[in-house]
């Protein structure tokens, strides 16, 4: 190809250009061959080298995990769905929830020994816990005696004027006869009538003065007795015959009022013997309130055999332990939300009722269910907590509307209602809730 | 100017020599001064504000405590952000401070305005937090026993022993411990027995604070000596306690003794740290001091274990570290210089392939370690460490460009003519050097541009790649002053006899046939132009689309960071009891060494975590001995998936410590995606999360949602009923002293043992404590004395409470995150940004904001959307100054959109995402791109200034510009290779930079070798005027047509 002279942009015209001239020809030798290849082998050695394949390559984009279905959901109201196959199904512990016979306490409450019968020199003899309440006592008891005593002189007075007026009235009749056969005159008989009315007139003094004793050692014995209950001592059990008797005293708060009633079984012990329980009744509950303490104060007996226990011991004592049948689940079991618990019940292989329950006292690793569940039905232990998630979600309403009627409930048991006046469509709904709940019952496992 | 000052410096040459040399002494100090950074501190500079205010709800100590104290910080300067968090008893308040704030600077401006808060009665004083980082957390060890030692002893040891010792180190702000079990020294007592005696609860406290002090009594002088007269009455031991008097019963001392049991016991635990197979252990955590150097630290905190391990712990109990910053450190280390070591062994071989003489490939290679110490010596000077990252993203190819320019102009001229004398070979050398001192310093001077706008990177992404730029500009300076001043000098004294060159046999093979390829082109011009139009076009339409989008790529620390969260509510034991198993399923994976558990909170308090959060650490062995696995993402992937099997309800989180860390503290979540919702109802936020979640959980590619702050918690709520109070004689404050010091242990005195001590608590006897009924029975001491049952004067029910209150710039919030796997951020929050404006409606006075990892995605794109264009906008400019035509500058311009699609086609290919490490590749590359265009059109302009016609000038400017082209091509993108290529820990961040390079690279050289000529023949640019300095070599065409005949 050949160019032609030419005219460029702002370029003037050129006539001439440097000669060509050709370059020194390049020496090519041996030496600069194996220079050159092993060069290019170096090269092609290190790329192979750094080409090789990576024993962890880079991190290459993953595909997105597919969207399995999921192993535990909410699928209605208070109820959720868990896969039984799943790996978290395998962690949940079922177990069912038992009805036991439990002797556990209602209550606990503190006391201490008021008084102790022990043989004294051949005597039994009360012992009691504080100076006052032995000076109650010895009032108390000094004022039944004066009781006694003024019913005796009453009786004696009685006696004694009825003698004397009948002893007069004989004398007048003899008298009458005596002056009608004229032996005595009008005026014998006259002074034997007014000595009779005399003696009347004093009888009705000894009486009234008998019976004012009477009244007087009556009153001072009621006083005696209300001071020996404020004291905290129940008389009537000071009287009893039983030997070797404690009488326990423990001041109960308001608040367990209700639970405690008579005859009620209990469970004492004393912090002087604390490896032994002693079992008791409460023997009587003190009318007055104690107003310092503000609380009630019962009364318990308890045998105390060979002076075991002293006046004064404190001691714990257990109310309530009369054997009753109680629904226990695992502590584990039970799931706070909100401001209910609840446990999950089995429906079926794969679907688990969110009940609602009201839990009673703990009874070591168990707590006691009052309402809201039934006698054998299978829950899940270990593991509910795990499920926490899916049972909100079962209980939201914008989710899951409760079905008219059939929400799950335990047998007979209505859902406590939330308002304050119980209109008559409440009661028939909650009725109509209560039949329907019973139909919906889990009829799975029972044992 | 240069040529003049190149011209000065060959005249005084052994002036300039001497210069170089004492440059090169202090930079090699420099060297030895500066410290080693793995990763640079990327975290924010923050301060936090922790305030304890035991035994109030969050409600209570959000309203009395949090809020008080966001107040109160509303107008330091400098802040750009106040979170706060608040949970049962304790209140953590955050401040982020602006980018550059000084640490100590920041903690006082904190301190000055805590100083005038008023906080309530209870609420103790507050505190800042450690003066550490993000990236604080460096060493974490385990305190092991072969004897036997119960957790309660170890942890006495570690914060008696271990950390005291261990804070002594310079550079360590602080230790804290996690686990075990805190002593303390218990007065158990009985109701009943206090009863026995009339004596309450405030008795025994009393009684403990009143017998245990020192005095002091000045001095006794006795003749010649002075006394100090010294008082000791502090407590001791147990016996001393029994023997603390309570009251007299007639005549007779009632004491301790008598009324309760004295022991040794154990604060309630409020977390738990379990290791590999042990469910009980003690762990300890250094963290360093803001601003100091890792390795350093790392040094003296190992001497100080050493020390320990020998000598003051007893036997059987050690140190063991399981965790240390020095791992990732020495793994980096090994890559970078791996790649450094390898792209340099390719960058000489390279040379010697062009140039042939060892002597002169050995010359250009020099500027390497010039060029380094140069820039570690700058930096020096400047204060910045050396960065790890940013040696391993040097380009050393793109270094010795100027050199190579440079001395393949000497080598070449010495093929033209040989040199008659000593004299004559200097001055073949000068002339050779002065005429391509332009297009090297226009050339050096346009990839430093490209880098300027790097420095104005914000934020985690300025923090990571400001050191980078910096280290390069810093390299790039020392490259020029070599290639310009010291190349000429030293290639006079190492040729002054002359030099032979030597052609590339393979290079002068092609050249003939690629002369053939030039002509034709030129002939076919405008068809050549339009097919390399179409192919950008396709590339710029079909895969740039393709291409995902997110903020940082995947940075390997080395070891697994997880979050895991059960449900809430859940107690301690049992969460302890599900993580044995969580840590069976790990283990099961022989590729893991070890996994540590830490579940609830730390013992600093400072953290607000309930029973349910557990964060576990795994550390895979090291890669070599992986027998399961290919690649950390595999490992992830297979332990998530059996974890998410075994235990669906539970939110694992999958990440990394600093990562988690620092984003955490930058944008208040770590995950990749979280919605923050404000607004002043709790309720309203709860709903509006719940159907943010639902809605995040139907987007394609969603992983872990979940609401961030953790759920209500159950609690026992005890109100004490004034009126009932007021019946019984009772105050509020005898039932707070109930709850604070007989159940929640609240100290009563102190026992010494030595330089150690110990709380003294008074607690009621456990089976008094066993259930709400249990604690209603519990008597409150009325004034006279009267013991209440607890139940009577106060109602007692459990309650769902708050968990945490998080609060933002003064706003209530909460957050609703996500991870995203499987796509790309961007496209995923595309989708479910769009979804929440189609399905969610934002009640007045709300807000939703997108944070996360995603926020800092949006932020660097508009950063880059800016100094992209501006870049080359001043790159344009520089040409088209340098040039004198806008033409010519255009020209030169485009290879720049071909490296950019060859650079996104390599992306696509290699299955990487667009991020910001590419984006510098992107702003590098533009720089580097049209160095070969230049040299080119400056070859072309001197031949058309010699009167070749337009067609003859750019094939013979072409050709003659073939090697320098190719070498500085080639160099600069073997150079690269090796990081590119490289899958070890600490090449994430260069392998996207460095693919994006070479790809690139590699289109626009064949863009320009191929292209550029013809868009040059179709634009034609004007000629500028002559320079004397372009036509001090006597050129010849070395092509194998013969030359136009004038």
């Amino acid at each position: 190809m050949t160019d032609h002279p030419h005219t460029d942009n702002n370029e003037q015209t050129v006539e001439s250009r440097p000669a060509p001239q050709t370059p020194p020809p390049t020496r090519f030798g041996l030496k600069d061959g194996l220079q050159f290849f092993l060069c290019l082998l170096a090269v092609g050695g290190t790329l192979a080298y750094l080409m090789r394949p990576a024993k962890n390559p880079a991190q290459a984009l993953v595909e997105a995990p597919v969207q399995e279905a999921p192993e535990v959901s909410a699928c209605g109201y208070q109820t959720i769905f868990v896969r039984s196959d799943s790996a978290l199904f395998q962690k949940l512990h079922l177990t069912e929830a038992v009805k036991k016979t439990v002797e556990a306490p209602l209550c606990r409450v503190t006391g201490a020994v008021a008084a102790v019968k022990n043989n004294i020199d051949g005597e039994w003899q009360w012992q009691f816990h504080s100076p006052e309440l032995l000076a109650a006592y010895s009032d108390w008891r000094r004022s039944l005696a004066d009781v006694t005593f003024a019913e005796e002189q009453l009786k004696a007075t009685n006696r004694l004027s009825e003698t004397k007026i009948k002893t007069l009235t004989g004398k007048i009749e003899r008298k009458k006869k005596l002056v009608e056969i004229g032996t005595d005159t009008q005026l014998d008989l006259a002074e034997l009538e007014a000595e009779q009315l005399e003696q009347e007139i004093e009888n009705s003094k000894a009486v009234y003065e008998a019976e004012t004793a009477l009244r007087s050692a009556k009153n001072a014995a009621t006083v005696s007795t209300r001071q020996l209950e404020q004291e905290g001592i129940e008389p009537n059990l000071l009287d009893s015959d039983q030997e070797n008797l404690a009488i326990v005293m423990a001041n109960i708060p308001e608040t367990l009022f209700d639970s405690v009633r008579v005859g009620q079984r209990c469970r004492l012990r004393f912090s002087g013997i604390p490896d032994k329980s002693h079992d008791g009744e409460i023997a009587a509950i003190v009318p007055f309130v104690s107003k310092e303490l503000r609380s009630m104060r019962a009364l318990f007996t308890v045998e105390s055999p060979h002076a075991l226990l002293r006046a004064g011991m404190f001691a714990d004592v257990d109310l309530g332990i009369d054997p009753r049948d109680v629904l226990l689940v695992p502590t584990e079991a039970v799931v706070h939300i909100g401001r209910d618990d609840y446990v999950l019940c089995r429906i079926d292989e794969e679907h688990w009722r969110v009940a609602p329950v009201e839990t009673g006292p703990s009874h070591e690793e168990d707590v006691e269910i009052v309402r809201g569940i039934c006698d054998g039905e299978t829950i899940v232990g270990l593991g509910a907590i795990l499920l926490k998630a899916a049972m909100i979600d079962s209980l939201d309403e914008s989710v899951f509307p409760e079905t008219i009627g059939g929400e799950p409930q335990s047998a007979g048991e209505s859902q406590p209602s939330d308002t304050a006046d119980n209109s008559d469509a409440d009661q028939n709904s909650d009725a109509a809730q209560s039949t329907d709940a019973k139909s919906s019952e889990p009829q799975g496992e029972k044992p | 100017m240069i040529a003049e000052l190149m011209k000065l410096s060959l005249r005084h040459r052994w002036i300039v020599l001497g210069a170089a040399a004492a440059m090169i002494a202090f930079c090699l100090y420099a060297a030895t001064q500066l410290p080693i950074d793995a990763y640079p501190d990327i975290s924010p500079q923050k301060v936090s504000v922790v305030t304890a205010y035991p035994g109030c709800a969050p409600e209570e100590v959000e309203r009395q405590v949090t809020i008080p104290i966001e107040i109160a910080m509303r107008n330091i300067p400098k802040v750009e952000t106040v979170r706060s968090q608040t949970i049962f008893g304790l209140s953590v308040v955050d401040l982020i401070f602006e980018e550059g704030t000084e640490t100590y600077w920041a903690r006082q401006q904190v301190n000055e305005k805590l100083s005038g808060i008023e906080l309530p009665d209870g609420a103790e004083m507050p505190e800042l937090g450690p003066a550490t980082s993000s990236c604080g957390e460096i060493y974490r060890y385990e305190l092991v026993s072969d004897v036997g030692t119960d957790v309660m002893e170890l942890r006495t040891l570690n914060e008696w022993v271990v950390i005291p010792r261990l804070l002594r180190v310079p550079g360590v702000a602080d230790v804290s411990n996690f686990g075990g079990l805190a002593k303390q020294y218990v007065i158990r007592f009985d109701p009943i027995e206090l009863q026995r005696f009339h004596l309450t609860l405030a008795d025994v406290t009393a009684a403990v604070a009143s017998n245990s002090s020192a005095s002091g009594g000045s001095l006794l002088n006795r003749g010649g000596m002075a006394l100090v007269i010294r008082g000791t009455g502090l407590i001791e031991n147990i016996e001393q306690i029994n023997k603390i008097f309570l009251k007299s019963v007639e005549g007779t001392p009632v004491t301790i003794r008598d009324v309760a049991t004295v022991e040794v016991g154990a604060a309630t635990p409020w977390s738990v740290y379990c290791k590999d197979n042990k469910d009980e252990s003690v762990e300890g955590i250094a963290l360093m001091r803001r601003g100091e150097n890792p390795s350093r630290v790392l040094v003296r905190l190992k001497e100080a274990v050493d020390e320990l391990n020998a000598s003051a712990l007893p036997d059987g109990v050690r140190i063991e570290p399981f965790y240390d910053r020095q791992f990732l450190v020495d793994s980096t280390l090994h890559t970078v210089a791996h790649s450094v070591a390898l792209g340099v062994t390719l960058v000489v071989l390279v040379l010697l392939l062009f140039l042939g003489r060892p002597s002169m490939a050995l010359l250009v290679a020099a500027t390497i370690p010039f060029s380094f110490l140069f820039a570690l010596g700058l930096m020096y000077l400047t204060d910045i460490p050396i960065g790890l990252l940013s040696i391993g993203a040097i380009d050393f190819g793109i270094i010795v460009d100027g050199a190579v320019i440079v001395s393949e102009n000497i080598a070449r001229q010495f093929g033209r003519r040989r040199a008659k004398s000593p004299d004559d070979a200097l001055r073949i050398i000068h002339n050779a050097a002065l005429e391509r001192c332009h297009p090297v310093f226009v050339s050096v001077m346009l990839v430093m541009v490209a880098f300027l706008p790097l420095l104005t990177l914000t934020s985690i992404e300025g923090l990571l790649f400001r050191p980078m730029a910096l280290t390069l500009l810093y390299a790039l300076g020392g490259a020029l002053i070599f290639a310009l001043f010291l190349v000429p000098i030293l290639a006079g004294i190492l040729f002054h006899n002359g030099y032979r060159e030597w052609e590339n046999p393979l290079l002068r093979f092609f050249t003939p046939i690629y002369e053939q390829i030039i002509r034709l082109f030129l002939r076919l011009r405008w068809l050549v132009a339009c097919l390399a139009l179409c192919a950008l076009a396709f590339v710029l339409v079909c895969v740039v689309p393709k291409l995902g989008i997110e903020f940082l790529p995947y940075m390997d620390e080395g070891t697994i960071w997880v979050k895991a969260n059960f449900p809430d509510g859940i107690s301690l034991d049992q969460t302890a009891h599900f993580t044995k198993e969580v840590r069976e399923i790990i283990m099961e994976n022989p590729d893991v060494a070890f996994v540590s558990a830490q579940i609830g909170r730390a013992d600093a308090f400072s953290e607000p975590f309930p029973p349910s959060r557990v964060e576990m650490m795994i550390g895979p062995k090291p890669r070599e001995q992986w027998t399961k696995v290919k690649n950390k993402r595999e490992l992830i992937d297979s332990i998530g998936a059996r974890l998410r099997e075994e235990f669906p309800t539970t939110r694992f989180n999958f990440t990394q410590p600093i990562i988690d860390m620092v984003t955490q503290d930058t944008n208040g979540t770590s995950a990749k995606l979280a919605v923050e919702l404000s607004g002043k109802d709790f309720d309203t936020l709860l709903d509006l999360a719940r159907q943010t979640l639902q809605l995040l959980k139907e987007v394609p590619g969603v992983l872990d949602p979940s609401i961030e702050q953790e759920g209500p918690q159950a609690q026992l709520r005890i109100v004490p009923d004034r009126r009932l109070c007021a019946r019984y004689n009772i105050n509020i404050e005898d039932v707070s002293n109930l709850i604070n010091i007989a159940m929640g242990g609240s100290p009563v005195g102190t026992l010494y043992e030595g330089e150690r001590n110990f709380d003294i608590v008074a607690k009621l006897d456990r089976k008094t404590m066993a259930s709400p009924e249990a604690i209603g029975r519990l008597p409150v001491h009325s004034a006279d004395g009267t013991p209440i049952p607890l139940a009577q004067v106060a109602s007692i029910d459990i309650v769902d409470g708050q968990t945490v209150i998080a609060r933002g710039d003064g706003i209530r919030h909460l957050t609703v995150r996500c991870d995203v796997t499987g796509r790309d951020e961007g496209s995923f929050v595309a989708e479910a940004q769009k979804r929440f404006e189609q399905q969610i409606e934002l009640p007045p006075g709300y807000k939703a904001e997108w944070l996360g990892m995603f926020a800092n995605l949006q932020r660097a794109y508009r950063h880059f959307l800016l100094i992209i264009p501006a870049t080359v906008g001043v790159i344009f400019l520089i040409l088209a100054i340098n040039f004198g035509s806008f033409r010519a500058a255009f020209v030169l311009l485009l290879p720049i959109p071909f490296a950019f699609a060859s650079g996104v086609l390599a992306l696509w290919l290699r299955d990487m995402h667009m991020n910001v490490s590419t984006g510098v590749g992107f702003a590098t590359l533009f720089g580097v791109a049209i160095m070969d265009g230049v040299l080119m059109i400056q070859g072309i302009t001197k031949y058309r200034h010699l009167g070749y016609t337009p067609d003859e000038a750019i094939v013979h400017g072409r050709v003659d510009r073939l090697r320098p082209g190719l070498m500085t091509t080639l160099v600069a993108v073997l150079g690269l290779l090796p990081a590119s290529l490289a899958v070890s820990l600490g090449s994430d961040v260069q392998r996207p930079l460095a693919t994006v390079i070479i790809y690139g690279l590699t289109g626009s050289t064949l863009f320009t070798l191929f292209v550029t000529p013809v868009f040059y023949r179709i634009f034609l640019p004007p000629l500028r005027k002559k320079r004397e300095i372009d036509f001090l070599s006597d050129d010849t065409p070395q092509t194998s047509a013969a030359p136009p005949q004038g």
